[in-house]
């Protein structure tokens, strides 16, 4: 038997762990535009029906801190999102009619931090 | 029996409320295309207008040590500027040109940081010290009369409000930044715009004329069709043209306090998400009951020429937009937050950010799609509504630098 890799009682979301759960917010989005609507909604719907219980297991954290499972569970939350728009929203993996992700690239940082 | 309430003329239940204050914008709901398109009026823009207003480059947080600076361009000035801070602790701007031979000095890219004890120009070594000091020179006895104190870096003048740094192209200015920011700076004193150091930053070349650009972030109208799939809280039953809660035309500056439905959740995962964020509200700086109160909507600083300042509850975002042609625009936005306090409200500035990001990926699209038609010639004015008055406005200011459109000027 496998041990999870998240904090017990997430077993169910071990499938989207290699996926879905990536540290950086272009890493999310490009994982958005390269999944289907089903695997979408997979993914959607798990995560939902425990999102409000991963959220109270992860406030007793500290933020800045998390221990490892802890943190593979946020960068799944932090998911959600983007999953979420496209099922919920725009019913297809990006957004119709905009510029596609490509010609809007991001960088994430902190402003005091010497390089970007 | 007593008679019905009257309704305050100015609420958002009503219609025209703006346009026949500000008879000095002309025609109500009329303005001319050609200057959007017009290589001739983008010229006069970059002569009469780009070197005689104040320019927002960044802020103070990015620079926090003696020696850290980043490079900006400039591109309706054909400029690239060093933004340094001192060994005394001052910023200051200079050009990114060598006065040597005019090579630049620093190689980075606009946007980018570095930290160095000097500068030195990869040329030839001509090394300035922070504050532009021509320090050294390489086989200095082989110039003629060489005047070292006269070959300090260009500077460029540079001041600072609420921790935003401001550059001037003019030496000698009609107005300093705080004549020139008026009203509209004072709206802001004391928010507490260094406690979100987190930031998002997006880049895109839009091709399409910048007034075309900014046209989508001056108004609310256009969220009931073009982001009627994003279900965003700006429209509701109650409101279903989204018409704004205030507008205030300054001087060259416009502000607009955007309708926001408290209760209207946008999505499912939005639900969790603004409940997270309003268990943690608290424990956010921003969050603090003051700006609560004041910034309960999402307000826009539209900051005369390029700045657009947008003030939420809990984050702030900026946009930059910087003209490369008459029919090509830089578009630099970045999303501030706070340092998330727990899990909860990491959760809710994330999806507040995604939410964001898919509707700006649409306001981008539809610029593009709107300078095309212009191209055509099909229209030659654009018709405003109410709503749109800030688009008036706006454009008026421009006219009032770079002079007004006529007929005659080449498209």
């Amino acid at each position: 038997m496998s041990e999870s890799s998240l904090p017990p009682g997430f077993e169910a979301l071990e499938p989207f762990v290699a996926a879905w759960s990536k540290p950086r917010a272009a890493e999310r989005a490009a994982q958005r535009i390269a999944s289907n609507m089903e695997e979408l909604k997979r993914f959607y719907d798990a995560v939902m029906a425990q999102a409000e219980e991963a959220l109270t297991y992860l406030d007793k954290f500290d933020i800045g801190a998390l221990p490892e499972r802890e943190q593979r569970l946020m960068n799944l939350l932090l998911s959600l999102p983007e999953a979420a728009n496209a099922v919920e929203v725009y019913r297809q993996p990006f957004v119709p009619y905009a510029f596609r992700p490509e010609r809007y690239p991001l960088t994430e940082a902190d402003s005091s931090a010497t390089r970007p | 029996m007593s008679s019905a309430p009257t309704e305050d003329p100015k609420s958002w239940r009503q219609t025209k409320r703006w346009f026949r204050d500000h008879p000095e914008l002309g025609k109500p709901g009329e303005i001319p295309t050609g200057p959007m398109m017009s290589e001739e009026y983008y010229q006069r823009e970059r002569k009469l207008l780009w070197p005689h207003v104040w320019l927002m480059v960044g802020r103070v947080e990015e620079i926090p040590e003696a020696g850290q600076f980043f490079i900006k361009d400039i591109p309706t000035c054909d400029a690239t500027l060093i933004v340094v801070r001192g060994r005394d602790g001052k910023i200051r701007s200079f050009h990114n040109v060598c006065t040597h031979r005019g090579a630049a000095i620093c190689w980075e890219k606009s946007g980018e940081k570095g930290k160095v004890n000097a500068f030195a120009c990869p040329y030839h070594g001509f090394t300035f010290d922070l504050e532009g000091k021509l320090s050294w020179v390489p086989d200095e006895e082989n110039f003629y009369d060489l005047k070292k104190e006269e070959l300090g870096l260009k500077s460029v003048l540079t001041d600072i409000w609420e921790g935003f740094i401001f550059i001037h192209m003019d030496p000698n200015p009609r107005e300093t930044l705080k004549e020139y920011l008026g009203e509209i700076g004072t709206g802001l004193t004391d928010y507490p715009f260094q406690d979100t150091p987190y930031f998002y930053e997006y880049k895109a070349v839009v091709r399409c004329n910048w007034k075309v650009l900014m046209g989508g972030f001056l108004e609310n109208y256009h969220t009931q069709a073009l982001h009627a799939g994003a279900r965003t809280r700006a429209v509701t039953n109650e409101n279903p043209y989204s018409h704004n809660f205030d507008i205030k035309l300054h001087d060259k500056h416009r502000w607009i306090s955007l309708y926001r439905s408290p209760d209207q959740k946008p999505t499912k995962a939005g639900e969790i998400a603004f409940r997270a964020g309003r268990s943690s509200k608290d424990a956010s700086v921003v969050n603090s009951d003051k700006w609560w109160k004041l910034h309960k909507s999402f307000n826009i600083n539209n900051i005369f020429p390029n700045f657009q300042l947008n003030v939420v509850n809990g984050a702030w975002f900026r946009h930059l937009f910087w003209p490369l042609g008459v029919d090509s625009v830089l578009w630099e936005s970045r999303m501030y937050y706070p340092k998330a306090k727990n899990a909860s409200e990491r959760f809710f500035q994330e999806y507040a950010r995604v939410a964001s990001r898919d509707i700006m990926l649409e306001d981008g699209n539809v610029s593009e799609r709107s300078q095309a038609g212009l191209k055509s010639g099909a229209i030659t004015k654009w018709v405003l509504q109410d709503e749109e008055v800030a688009i008036q406005h706006f454009n008026k200011v421009v006219a009032d630098y770079a002079g007004p459109w006529t007929s005659e000027m080449s498209r």
